[in-house]
Protein backbone atom coordinates (compact mmCIF):
# COMPACT_ATOMS: atom_id res chain seq x y z
CA UNK A 1 0.00 0.00 0.00
CA UNK A 2 2.64 2.50 1.32
CA UNK A 3 4.95 2.25 -2.26
CA UNK A 4 1.45 3.05 -4.20
CA UNK A 5 1.22 6.62 -2.69
CA UNK A 6 2.93 9.56 -2.32
CA UNK A 7 3.35 12.44 -3.77
CA UNK A 8 6.35 11.54 -6.14
CA UNK A 9 4.33 8.07 -7.02
CA UNK A 10 1.24 10.55 -7.48
CA UNK A 11 3.00 13.36 -9.62
CA UNK A 12 4.34 10.40 -11.68
CA UNK A 13 1.69 8.83 -12.73
CA UNK A 14 -0.40 11.97 -13.39
CA UNK A 15 2.62 13.29 -15.91
CA UNK A 16 2.31 9.57 -17.28
CA UNK A 17 -1.02 9.77 -18.09
CA UNK A 18 -0.98 13.20 -19.39
CA UNK A 19 -3.98 15.07 -19.61
CA UNK A 20 -6.72 12.18 -20.82
CA UNK A 21 -10.00 12.34 -20.22
CA UNK A 22 -10.21 9.79 -17.61
CA UNK A 23 -6.83 12.27 -15.76
CA UNK A 24 -9.09 15.38 -16.57
CA UNK A 25 -12.04 14.17 -14.93
CA UNK A 26 -10.07 13.21 -11.84
CA UNK A 27 -8.26 16.44 -11.05
CA UNK A 28 -11.61 18.05 -11.68
CA UNK A 29 -13.42 16.13 -9.20
CA UNK A 30 -10.38 16.27 -6.51
CA UNK A 31 -10.56 20.31 -7.02
CA UNK A 32 -13.72 21.12 -7.00
CA UNK A 33 -14.44 18.54 -4.09
CA UNK A 34 -11.56 20.87 -1.93
CA UNK A 35 -13.22 23.98 -2.73
CA UNK A 36 -16.32 22.93 -2.00
CA UNK A 37 -14.88 21.94 1.75
CA UNK A 38 -13.09 25.83 1.50
CA UNK A 39 -16.79 26.78 0.98
CA UNK A 40 -18.81 24.57 3.72
CA UNK A 41 -16.09 26.06 6.15
CA UNK A 42 -16.59 29.41 5.46
CA UNK A 43 -20.45 28.57 5.33
CA UNK A 44 -20.81 27.12 8.70
CA UNK A 45 -18.72 30.64 9.86
CA UNK A 46 -21.16 32.80 8.46
CA UNK A 47 -24.59 30.71 9.62
CA UNK A 48 -23.02 30.66 13.13
CA UNK A 49 -24.08 34.26 13.50
CA UNK A 50 -27.36 33.47 13.28
CA UNK A 51 -26.78 31.99 16.82
CA UNK A 52 -24.10 34.14 17.93
CA UNK A 53 -25.58 37.93 16.60
CA UNK A 54 -28.27 37.92 14.57
CA UNK A 55 -27.70 41.33 13.39
CA UNK A 56 -24.13 40.44 12.07
CA UNK A 57 -25.88 37.30 9.98
CA UNK A 58 -28.39 40.14 8.20
CA UNK A 59 -25.87 42.67 7.18
CA UNK A 60 -23.41 39.98 5.53
CA UNK A 61 -26.42 38.26 3.58
CA UNK A 62 -27.29 42.13 2.36
CA UNK A 63 -23.58 41.82 1.17
CA UNK A 64 -23.95 38.66 -0.34
CA UNK A 65 -27.09 39.97 -1.88
CA UNK A 66 -24.72 41.59 -4.55
CA UNK A 67 -24.63 41.22 -8.04
CA UNK A 68 -20.83 39.72 -8.07
CA UNK A 69 -21.44 37.22 -5.13
CA UNK A 70 -24.94 36.63 -7.23
CA UNK A 71 -22.62 35.41 -9.85
CA UNK A 72 -20.09 33.57 -7.39
CA UNK A 73 -23.18 31.57 -6.28
CA UNK A 74 -23.28 30.19 -9.58
CA UNK A 75 -19.92 29.57 -9.60
CA UNK A 76 -20.67 27.86 -6.78
CA UNK A 77 -23.50 25.99 -7.69
CA UNK A 78 -21.39 24.41 -10.96
CA UNK A 79 -18.77 23.50 -8.76
CA UNK A 80 -21.19 21.39 -6.56
CA UNK A 81 -22.88 20.09 -9.71
CA UNK A 82 -19.96 19.33 -11.84
CA UNK A 83 -18.55 17.47 -8.57
CA UNK A 84 -21.63 15.81 -8.04
CA UNK A 85 -22.61 14.31 -11.68
CA UNK A 86 -18.98 13.32 -12.04
CA UNK A 87 -19.61 11.44 -8.22
CA UNK A 88 -22.05 8.99 -9.78
CA UNK A 89 -19.86 8.77 -12.76
CA UNK A 90 -17.45 6.84 -10.39
CA UNK A 91 -20.16 5.33 -8.79
CA UNK A 92 -22.06 3.84 -12.04
CA UNK A 93 -18.46 2.25 -12.84
CA UNK A 94 -17.88 1.01 -8.98
CA UNK A 95 -21.08 -0.53 -9.71
CA UNK A 96 -19.84 -2.38 -13.16
CA UNK A 97 -22.27 -0.04 -15.80
CA UNK A 98 -21.02 1.74 -18.02
CA UNK A 99 -16.83 0.73 -17.76
CA UNK A 100 -16.21 0.40 -21.51
CA UNK A 101 -17.91 3.75 -22.04
CA UNK A 102 -16.29 6.02 -19.43
CA UNK A 103 -15.38 8.81 -21.64
CA UNK A 104 -18.68 9.20 -23.31
CA UNK A 105 -20.30 9.11 -19.69
CA UNK A 106 -18.23 12.12 -18.77
CA UNK A 107 -19.25 14.26 -20.98
CA UNK A 108 -22.49 13.12 -20.57
CA UNK A 109 -22.83 13.84 -17.15
CA UNK A 110 -20.87 17.48 -17.42
CA UNK A 111 -23.43 17.94 -20.06
CA UNK A 112 -26.15 17.77 -17.16
CA UNK A 113 -24.35 19.80 -15.06
CA UNK A 114 -24.40 22.81 -17.71
CA UNK A 115 -28.17 22.39 -17.95
CA UNK A 116 -28.68 22.35 -14.54
CA UNK A 117 -26.82 25.39 -14.26
CA UNK A 118 -28.16 27.08 -16.82
CA UNK A 119 -31.72 26.06 -15.57
CA UNK A 120 -30.32 27.80 -11.95
CA UNK A 121 -28.93 31.32 -13.83
CA UNK A 122 -32.63 31.71 -15.61
CA UNK A 123 -34.03 31.08 -12.09
CA UNK A 124 -31.90 33.37 -10.57
CA UNK A 125 -32.14 35.54 -13.38
CA UNK A 126 -36.20 35.56 -13.12
CA UNK A 127 -36.00 36.23 -9.03
CA UNK A 128 -33.79 39.43 -9.97
CA UNK A 129 -35.84 41.00 -12.34
CA UNK A 130 -32.57 40.86 -15.26
CA UNK A 131 -35.34 39.81 -18.04
CA UNK B 1 -0.58 -10.27 14.74
CA UNK B 2 0.50 -8.18 11.32
CA UNK B 3 -2.40 -10.41 9.69
CA UNK B 4 -5.03 -9.04 12.33
CA UNK B 5 -3.70 -5.23 11.72
CA UNK B 6 -4.17 -5.67 8.12
CA UNK B 7 -7.86 -6.99 8.58
CA UNK B 8 -8.84 -4.91 10.68
CA UNK B 9 -7.26 -2.13 7.60
CA UNK B 10 -8.93 -3.16 4.73
CA UNK B 11 -12.13 -3.64 6.67
CA UNK B 12 -11.88 -0.37 7.77
CA UNK B 13 -11.52 1.02 4.31
CA UNK B 14 -14.11 -0.65 2.93
CA UNK B 15 -16.76 1.15 5.41
CA UNK B 16 -15.08 4.23 5.21
CA UNK B 17 -15.33 3.92 1.06
CA UNK B 18 -18.95 2.09 1.52
CA UNK B 19 -20.17 5.33 3.58
CA UNK B 20 -18.52 7.89 1.20
CA UNK B 21 -21.06 6.34 -1.50
CA UNK B 22 -23.92 6.52 0.88
CA UNK B 23 -22.94 9.86 1.46
CA UNK B 24 -22.61 10.99 -2.15
CA UNK B 25 -26.25 9.23 -3.05
CA UNK B 26 -27.75 11.53 -0.05
CA UNK B 27 -25.67 14.76 -0.61
CA UNK B 28 -26.70 14.90 -3.84
CA UNK B 29 -30.55 15.14 -3.08
CA UNK B 30 -29.88 17.51 -0.05
CA UNK B 31 -27.71 19.73 -1.49
CA UNK B 32 -29.74 20.21 -4.05
CA UNK B 33 -32.87 20.74 -1.89
CA UNK B 34 -30.83 22.76 -0.19
CA UNK B 35 -29.56 25.38 -2.52
CA UNK B 36 -32.55 25.70 -4.75
CA UNK B 37 -34.86 26.24 -1.38
CA UNK B 38 -32.71 28.88 -0.11
CA UNK B 39 -31.29 30.32 -3.25
CA UNK B 40 -33.49 29.46 -6.48
CA UNK B 41 -36.74 28.60 -5.97
CA UNK B 42 -39.44 30.84 -3.76
CA UNK B 43 -36.51 31.18 -1.15
CA UNK B 44 -37.27 33.77 1.74
CA UNK B 45 -35.27 36.82 2.33
CA UNK B 46 -32.50 35.69 3.90
CA UNK B 47 -32.48 37.26 7.48
CA UNK B 48 -31.70 35.33 10.59
CA UNK B 49 -35.88 36.16 11.83
CA UNK B 50 -36.95 34.44 8.33
CA UNK B 51 -34.78 32.01 8.02
CA UNK B 52 -35.57 30.58 11.88
CA UNK B 53 -39.34 30.97 10.90
CA UNK B 54 -39.10 28.63 8.01
CA UNK B 55 -36.90 25.83 9.76
CA UNK B 56 -39.60 26.32 12.42
CA UNK B 57 -42.88 26.01 10.19
CA UNK B 58 -41.72 22.69 7.94
CA UNK B 59 -40.52 19.75 9.27
CA UNK B 60 -39.54 18.64 5.80
CA UNK B 61 -36.30 21.56 5.65
CA UNK B 62 -35.42 20.68 9.08
CA UNK B 63 -34.96 17.35 8.85
CA UNK B 64 -33.34 18.35 5.31
CA UNK B 65 -30.72 20.30 7.34
CA UNK B 66 -30.09 17.83 9.83
CA UNK B 67 -29.08 15.03 6.85
CA UNK B 68 -27.16 17.98 5.46
CA UNK B 69 -24.74 18.65 8.03
CA UNK B 70 -24.30 14.85 9.12
CA UNK B 71 -23.45 13.90 5.47
CA UNK B 72 -21.51 16.90 4.21
CA UNK B 73 -19.67 16.31 7.36
CA UNK B 74 -18.53 13.13 6.87
CA UNK B 75 -18.31 13.00 2.93
CA UNK B 76 -16.19 16.46 3.29
CA UNK B 77 -13.75 15.20 5.92
CA UNK B 78 -13.22 11.52 4.73
CA UNK B 79 -12.94 12.91 1.31
CA UNK B 80 -10.09 15.17 2.48
CA UNK B 81 -8.74 12.17 4.33
CA UNK B 82 -8.47 10.24 1.05
CA UNK B 83 -6.40 12.91 -0.66
CA UNK B 84 -4.05 13.00 2.17
CA UNK B 85 -3.48 9.35 1.84
CA UNK B 86 -2.83 9.98 -1.83
CA UNK B 87 -0.05 12.18 -1.42
CA UNK B 88 1.41 11.09 2.27
CA UNK B 89 2.82 7.37 2.69
CA UNK B 90 4.04 7.50 6.39
CA UNK B 91 1.68 5.85 8.91
CA UNK B 92 2.41 8.66 11.37
CA UNK B 93 1.47 11.20 9.15
CA UNK B 94 -1.76 9.47 8.27
CA UNK B 95 -2.49 8.47 12.08
CA UNK B 96 -1.93 12.16 13.04
CA UNK B 97 -4.23 13.74 10.02
CA UNK B 98 -6.79 11.30 10.39
CA UNK B 99 -7.45 11.57 14.78
CA UNK B 100 -7.16 15.30 13.99
CA UNK B 101 -9.82 15.31 10.61
CA UNK B 102 -12.05 12.80 13.08
CA UNK B 103 -11.72 16.05 15.95
CA UNK B 104 -12.61 18.44 14.11
CA UNK B 105 -15.24 16.90 12.34
CA UNK B 106 -17.05 16.22 14.95
CA UNK B 107 -16.63 19.25 16.63
CA UNK B 108 -17.74 20.76 13.91
CA UNK B 109 -20.86 18.36 13.40
CA UNK B 110 -21.87 18.94 16.89
CA UNK B 111 -21.79 22.65 16.46
CA UNK B 112 -23.49 23.19 13.45
CA UNK B 113 -26.41 20.68 15.12
CA UNK B 114 -26.67 23.31 17.63
CA UNK B 115 -26.94 25.96 15.22
CA UNK B 116 -29.15 24.24 13.19
CA UNK B 117 -31.30 23.77 16.12
CA UNK B 118 -32.01 26.64 17.42
CA UNK B 119 -32.78 27.89 14.15
CA UNK B 120 -35.44 25.41 13.94
CA UNK B 121 -36.63 25.96 17.73
CA UNK B 122 -36.31 30.32 17.91
CA UNK B 123 -32.79 30.80 18.71
C1 LIG C 1 -23.44 16.85 -4.67
C2 LIG C 1 -23.31 15.65 -4.19
C3 LIG C 1 -21.99 14.93 -4.12
C4 LIG C 1 -21.68 13.75 -4.71
C5 LIG C 1 -22.62 12.88 -5.57
C6 LIG C 1 -20.31 13.44 -4.38
C7 LIG C 1 -19.66 12.28 -4.75
C8 LIG C 1 -18.38 11.96 -4.40
C9 LIG C 1 -17.76 10.67 -4.61
C10 LIG C 1 -18.42 9.45 -5.23
C11 LIG C 1 -16.49 10.73 -4.12
C12 LIG C 1 -15.46 9.61 -4.09
C13 LIG C 1 -14.58 9.64 -5.29
C14 LIG C 1 -13.63 8.46 -5.32
O1 LIG C 1 -13.72 7.56 -4.47
O2 LIG C 1 -12.78 8.46 -6.22
C15 LIG C 1 -16.28 12.08 -3.62
C16 LIG C 1 -15.10 12.57 -3.11
C17 LIG C 1 -14.98 13.79 -2.49
N1 LIG C 1 -15.98 14.70 -2.22
FE1 LIG C 1 -17.85 14.58 -2.92
N2 LIG C 1 -19.80 14.45 -3.59
C18 LIG C 1 -20.79 15.39 -3.41
C19 LIG C 1 -20.68 16.55 -2.67
C20 LIG C 1 -19.55 16.98 -2.00
C21 LIG C 1 -19.47 18.16 -1.15
C22 LIG C 1 -20.63 19.10 -0.84
C23 LIG C 1 -18.16 18.24 -0.71
C24 LIG C 1 -17.49 19.25 0.19
C25 LIG C 1 -18.06 19.94 1.12
C26 LIG C 1 -17.43 17.13 -1.27
C27 LIG C 1 -16.08 16.86 -1.08
C28 LIG C 1 -15.42 15.77 -1.55
C29 LIG C 1 -14.00 15.55 -1.40
C30 LIG C 1 -13.00 16.50 -0.73
C31 LIG C 1 -13.72 14.32 -2.01
C32 LIG C 1 -12.35 13.63 -2.15
C33 LIG C 1 -11.82 13.91 -3.51
C34 LIG C 1 -10.74 12.98 -3.98
O3 LIG C 1 -10.54 11.89 -3.41
O4 LIG C 1 -10.09 13.35 -4.96
N3 LIG C 1 -18.31 16.37 -2.04
N4 LIG C 1 -17.47 12.80 -3.80
C1 LIG D 1 -26.65 28.34 -3.06
C2 LIG D 1 -25.94 28.67 -2.04
C3 LIG D 1 -26.38 28.41 -0.62
C4 LIG D 1 -27.25 29.14 0.13
C5 LIG D 1 -28.05 30.38 -0.28
C6 LIG D 1 -27.27 28.53 1.45
C7 LIG D 1 -28.01 29.01 2.52
C8 LIG D 1 -27.99 28.49 3.79
C9 LIG D 1 -28.77 28.98 4.90
C10 LIG D 1 -29.76 30.14 4.83
C11 LIG D 1 -28.47 28.20 5.97
C12 LIG D 1 -29.01 28.34 7.43
C13 LIG D 1 -30.23 27.55 7.63
C14 LIG D 1 -29.99 26.08 7.73
O1 LIG D 1 -29.28 25.62 8.65
O2 LIG D 1 -30.51 25.41 6.86
C15 LIG D 1 -27.51 27.20 5.55
C16 LIG D 1 -26.97 26.22 6.34
C17 LIG D 1 -26.08 25.25 5.93
N1 LIG D 1 -25.57 25.09 4.65
FE1 LIG D 1 -25.98 26.26 3.06
N2 LIG D 1 -26.43 27.43 1.45
C18 LIG D 1 -25.87 27.32 0.19
C19 LIG D 1 -24.98 26.36 -0.23
C20 LIG D 1 -24.46 25.35 0.56
C21 LIG D 1 -23.47 24.36 0.13
C22 LIG D 1 -22.88 24.27 -1.28
C23 LIG D 1 -23.22 23.56 1.20
C24 LIG D 1 -22.29 22.35 1.28
C25 LIG D 1 -21.03 22.43 0.98
C26 LIG D 1 -24.02 24.04 2.32
C27 LIG D 1 -24.02 23.51 3.58
C28 LIG D 1 -24.73 23.99 4.66
C29 LIG D 1 -24.69 23.43 6.00
C30 LIG D 1 -23.87 22.20 6.45
C31 LIG D 1 -25.54 24.22 6.79
C32 LIG D 1 -25.85 24.04 8.30
C33 LIG D 1 -24.93 24.97 9.06
C34 LIG D 1 -25.22 25.03 10.54
O3 LIG D 1 -26.33 24.68 10.98
O4 LIG D 1 -24.29 25.44 11.27
N3 LIG D 1 -24.76 25.12 1.88
N4 LIG D 1 -27.22 27.42 4.22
Amino acid sequence: MVKHSGIPYYTKRIAKASLETGTFAHLLHRITGLLLVVYLFLHMGVISFTYLNGQTFDDLMATFSSPLFLVLDLVLFAGAMIHGMNGMRIMLFDMGLFTRRQKLIFWVMMAIAAIAVLAAAYLLGTLEGWW
Amino acid sequence: MRQNIELKTSRRSFWLWFLQRVSSVGLIIVLLVHMLAWHYINPPELTHVEVSKRLGESIFFATVEALLIGFVMFHALNGVRNVVYDYFPKPGTRKIVSILLLVVGIALFVWGTFVLFRLVFGG
